[in-house]
């Protein structure tokens, strides 16, 4: 009979113990968007034809084109995009256009080429994925 | 003997437990009486709550627009839907049926993508555009709608919108 009473001494302070965890608060966990290796290219294009773009209307020399941007063809797309014929295509034109700008025996001004490149980023992203659009207009340079 | 000491025991325990209840109900009345703690966590831009105009007053300025007009404001919203991709849009209620679209100077910061029916204060442009098909079907596949809903989609749509440089997302406590 005395284990009795101690056991309801047990299961009186193993109540209180349960109320102290109910009272602790859930923490909020936010699902945020982690950038894919193609989201990381594209900002290291942005940043460098952001510098070139500088060079150009400062009629600078031009820092040479990093090979790395080579790897549009390649790098991991975010999981919800598919590497379509349609954006193999525009990378193509891309990279084309890019290498153009340092062709110093083209027939196109050095302004238009970079304006060229960049026009072909606004057209694929206007099929692809139009949310950076007004950020990459600002790239282009007015005549 | 034995008896007497179960009898103070369950005694005991009844008696505690009343107290307990006792003290939540305390408790509640207290918390009523509070001012609801709230915090702010915040994206892009650092911007502060205070003066913030509500939704209601937003739709009165939205519907006076016409479209290319624009106004610099800060707004308390309440978020319907986020890009389920990246986060880097999301549309919140006017009310009276109303929406807006809100997305995010220079895409320069995302959203968490679970913030449905969270409170938000978003600081930047308020503006008419209408917005084109092409965009309007690239929104929708943000959503995950079929293609059936997609191709319903044939008209450009007068929308109220919105240029976030910062946002503040309320977290009640």
């Amino acid at each position: 009979m005395k284990h009795g009473f101690w056991v309801i001494i047990l299961i009186f302070f193993m109540s209180c113990n349960d109320k102290t965890k109910k009272d602790e608060k859930a923490e909020v966990v936010y699902d945020m968007y982690v950038p894919s290796e193609m989201t990381v290219l594209m900002k290291e294009l942005y940043a460098f034809n952001l510098q070139l773009k500088k060079q150009v209307v400062n009629d600078e020399a031009l820092t040479p084109l990093p090979e790395q941007f080579l790897n549009i063809h390649t790098a991991q797309l975010s999981n919800f995009k598919a590497r379509t014929e349609r954006f193999k295509s525009f990378s193509n034109i891309f990279l084309t256009a890019q290498k153009e700008i340092y062709n110093t025996k083209s027939d196109i001004s050095l302004k238009d080429r970079f304006n060229n490149t960049i026009n072909t980023c606004i057209s694929c992203h206007s099929l692809e994925c139009t949310g950076p659009i007004p950020k990459i207009k600002k790239l282009l340079i007015s005549q | 003997m034995k008896n007497f000491l179960i009898l103070f025991a369950l005694l005991l325990t009844i008696v505690a437990c009343k107290n307990e209840t006792k003290q939540d109900d305390t408790v509640n009345d207290e918390v009523v009486t509070e001012t609801v703690e709230v915090n702010y966590k915040s994206f892009g831009k650092e911007i502060v709550a205070d003066d913030a105009i509500a939704s209601k007053s937003m739709l009165s300025h939205y519907v006076d627009m016409k479209a290319g007009d624009s106004i610099p404001t800060k707004v308390t919203l309440k978020v319907k839907e986020v890009c389920q991709n990246k986060g880097c849009w999301m549309t919140a209620d006017l009310g009276e049926g109303n929406e807006v679209m809100v997305k995010f100077k220079d895409y320069g910061f995302f959203m968490p993508k679970n913030i449905a029916e969270h409170e938000v204060i978003v600081n930047g442009l308020a503006f008419v555009e209408e917005v084109s098909v092409d965009e309007q079907r690239h929104y929708a596949e943000d959503k995950g709608a079929t293609k059936e809903e997609i191709e319903v989609i044939t008209e450009p749509k007068r929308t109220f919108s919105f240029l976030a440089d910062g946002v503040l997302l309320v977290e009640k406590q």
